[in-house]
């Protein structure tokens, strides 16, 4: 029994990585290659990060006898990768599992199906802790030869470290499923906190280099300071370092205690944990006036409500937006550039104002808000096909809301441009409109490709969103449609012709582009619509 | 009100629907009955026009669907076997929305909602969003928002699933009076008492093909409906 939950458990694993629709006998083999390419070049990409970092860190600490800082710093980030990777998981495998009714209607020991997924859990853990834990202990042993007994010490560290991101995983997904249950906006927070936790993030990468050299400079005083305000942390890394026992038999008993408790508690509850509807707060509806809306005004409403109401959609797809305001805030913050450049570089000077322009241009191309919108209409679809609206206009309004959602932060974008460059009036409209069309472009393709690769029969909306096929050949033809115009001016036309010749032309392409994806979704894509799915 | 003409539909080389004609008149409650895979659910959707048809035409109120789809849904609202709503609205925002697309004027409307919302005990949950209401209450909703712009004609795939006895006192209450206010109904059933004390005409469908169609005394003459359909579907009772 215990064997068939554990494979079922590996199974839905393998199938959220290798999602296979029921309507298809098997995912394209093709898909299969690129999906496990792209997998392992994301794992080398992070063994590489991570081997460099403790490169970097390895001698200096090792030599001046600071060892045990070494295997400690390696123990946090592993236990931090590990919480970051699986906290997610472990709340819809603990508290939001969609087959614990199925799975307790079966005689099945409530237990054993608590052990299967913390088993799940902990096999995920350890794919985490691998990523951080083989660099630090190849280059360990590249410098410096480990003896029989640290390598022994190290791998039971390796054993037990991940019971402490479980442990933390376990406790801070409960907070999730409880704050979730009691949340009336739920979408917003969830957005907004992690917009927070990506500025953070972005922070964080911008100092990265900063903070890597001042540990290499300071470690000897930081690493006093752990040793007498956070001894433990200190006992994590003697314990390999030094192949003290004591500090070993410490650092197993701070792994084992607490996810022992949690463990306790979970098995405890299980039954109230599994059968509690976390849903929304409920609130009772009380008669207001209704407002009236258009046809085409409503369905636009609509748009909106799908968007906001999903923090995977906005978050996805939209984080292009953040980066463009982004772009306009450091215009501002940085405006004596155009100055600097008249100054140092005066043959590049003309050249500012179109960079700008293309740089917003290809910040808007990384939004794709209209690519996975028809998809996402998903098993919902029947209610516009058989409502009296054109189908061009459904699919007009997937376009607009990209356009609402996007074409405010790329005008702010263009006015920081043109506050602080001295532009003619030519340049001006230029520099407001050709982001502009090339938004609107973008807008319209992305529903014109979705149109041509739907996916409805999805079970989660991020694998439309993130993973579907429309969204990557959108994300790609966007940035391309970015891209090349300033490739062939940049290699080609430089110096044939004035850049606001070129980018005249270029809003003459995108606005007939424009025009004949409007046409076509209007006509053909009526049509297609009217008969999808 | 309804009238389909050797309507064939193909799935490939498979024949879901072969050369069905029916017609529903005004005032008429048209059952629709047959096993599973029959292919009541592809005659209905191209009835509604969301799926297209290799041959055959069909008339919504002397309307061609192929000619004037638009103008033909104006005049129906369609209620799906599974009504897979709007999860992420309300309940109040998505009779709203079906209110905008219909054009229904703002006090129409909300007298509409006030009063099958009331009928069917959905006025308090009418501000949750969708994902939280069970498969009775997303029935409700369906039934709701198809009545709220008041069709001429009603397609419905297996309405009484999922509703709870007096929901669907109710809306048997309600399809006779939209019968009886110069309104259609066509929809398909496998409750064959339902349907035998209902409708006014019945029809059975067998392997996508017309097995037999009349009014209901035309069809089960003294025996019930159940014995005529088991009859036909080649079937002995237990």
């Amino acid at each position: 029994m215990l064997k068939a939950l554990l494979t079922t458990r590996f199974y839905s694993l393998y199938n959220s990585v290798f999602y296979k629709s029921p309507f298809k006998k098997s995912r394209n083999l093709a898909i299969k290659i690129l999906i496990t390419f792209f997998a392992l070049y994301v794992v080398a990409s992070f063994l590489f990060i991570f081997g460099s970092f403790f490169y970097s860190i390895c001698i200096p600490m090792i030599s001046s006898g600071f060892g045990w800082l070494y295997f400690t710093i390696a123990d946090i980030m592993a236990i931090a990768l590990c919480f970051i990777g699986s906290v997610y998981m472990t709340k819809s495998q603990l508290f939001d599992a969609q087959d614990n009714d199925l799975l307790m209607s079966m005689p099945i020991p409530s237990g054993y199906i608590l052990f299967t997924r913390m088993i799940l859990l902990l096999a995920v853990n350890y794919f985490f802790e691998l990523i951080v834990l083989v660099p630090a202990g190849v280059v360990y042993c590249i410098n410096f030869s480990p003896t029989a007994a640290g390598i022994a010490i190290f791998l039971t560290e390796f054993l037990f470290l991940p019971l402490i991101p479980l442990t933390l995983s376990c406790i801070f997904g409960w907070l999730l499923a409880v704050i979730s249950e009691r949340v009336r906006y739920k979408s917003f927070i969830v957005t907004f906190f992690s917009l927070v936790l990506l500025g953070f993030y972005f922070y964080f990468m911008f100092r990265v280099n900063t903070y890597l050299q001042s540990l290499i400079q300071h470690f000897s005083a930081i690493g006093e300071k752990i040793r007498n305000t956070a001894s433990l942390l200190y006992h994590f890394g003697a314990a390999i370092s030094d192949k003290n026992a004591v500090s070993l038999i410490l650092f197993i008993l701070c792994a084992i205690i607490p996810f022992g408790i949690v463990y306790i508690l979970l098995a405890h509850n299980f039954i109230k944990i599994a059968t509690t509807k976390r849903g929304t707060v409920r609130v009772k509806y009380r008669e207001q006036p209704l407002k009236e809306n258009s046809p085409r005004a409503a369905l636009l409403k609509k748009e909106l409500l799908r968007y906001s109401s999903s923090p995977v959609y906005i978050l996805n797809s939209s984080l292009g937006v953040v980066l463009i305001l982004f772009f306009a805030v450091s215009l501002i913050i940085y405006r004596d550039l155009p100055y600097m450049f008249e100054k140092e570089l005066p043959g590049l000077a003309p050249y500012l104002n179109p960079v700008f322009v293309a740089l917003i241009c290809f910040l808007s191309s990384t939004v794709f808000i209209s690519a996975p919108s028809v998809s996402l209409e998903g098993k919902s679809l029947w209610i516009l096909q058989s409502f009296p609206v054109d189908g061009g206009d459904v699919l007009i309004s997937k376009a607009k809301l990209h356009m609402v959602i996007c074409l405010p932060a790329v005008f702010l974008a263009s006015l920081a441009c043109i506050v602080i460059t001295k532009l003619s009036l030519f340049q001006i409209l230029l520099t407001i409109l050709l982001p502009a069309v090339f938004t609107i472009l973008c807008a319209l393709l992305g529903v014109v490709i979705n149109l041509r690769f739907p996916k409805f029969d999805w079970i989660n909306e991020t694998i439309v969103i993130k993973q579907s096929l429309s969204s990557g050949i959108s994300m790609l033809v966007f940035m391309a449609a970015s891209a090349i115009p300033a490739l062939i001016y940049g290699l080609l036309l430089l110096n044939v012709m004035k850049a606001e010749i070129f980018m005249l032309i270029c809003l003459c392409v995108y606005s007939a582009l424009c025009l004949w994806l409007y046409t076509y979704l209007k006509t053909k894509g009526n049509r297609i619509y009217a008969f999808l799915g | 009100m309804l009238r389909i003409e050797h309507l064939t539909k193909k799935y490939g080389n498979k024949t879901a629907v072969d050369d069905l004609s029916l017609h529903i008149r005004q005032g008429t409650v048209f059952g629709f009955i047959g096993h599973n895979g029959a292919g009541k659910t592809t005659t209905i959707k191209c009835c509604c026009g969301i799926l297209q048809f290799d041959a055959g035409e069909i008339y919504i109120d002397g309307t061609s669907i192929k000619e004037d789809p638009l103008g033909c849904k104006r005049k129906l609202a369609y209620i799906p076997d599974n009504p897979y709503l709007y999860e992420f609205l309300s309940g109040i925002r998505y009779l709203n929305f079906v209110a905008d697309i219909f054009g229904v004027p703002k006090e129409v409307r909300e007298e509409r909602v006030k009063k099958y919302a009331d009928l069917f005990e959905l006025t308090d949950d009418l501000a949750q969003p969708i994902s939280s209401y069970s498969r009775g209450m997303k029935q409700k909703l369906a039934i709701i928002s198809a009545l709220i712009h008041d069709p001429k004609l009603i397609i419905m795939d297996e309405p009484f699933v999922g509703l709870d006895p007096k929901a669907t006192h109710h809306l048997k209450t309600l399809m006779r009076e939209i019968c009886n206010n110069g309104g259609a109904i066509f929809f398909s059933t496998h409750v064959l008492e339902v349907a035998e004390k209902l409708c006014d005409e019945v029809a059975i469908i067998k392997n996508g093909k017309l097995v037999i169609s009349g009014t209901m005394e035309e069809v089960k003459g003294n025996d019930s409906l159940e014995d005529i359909f088991l009859e036909l579907e080649g079937e002995q009772r237990c």
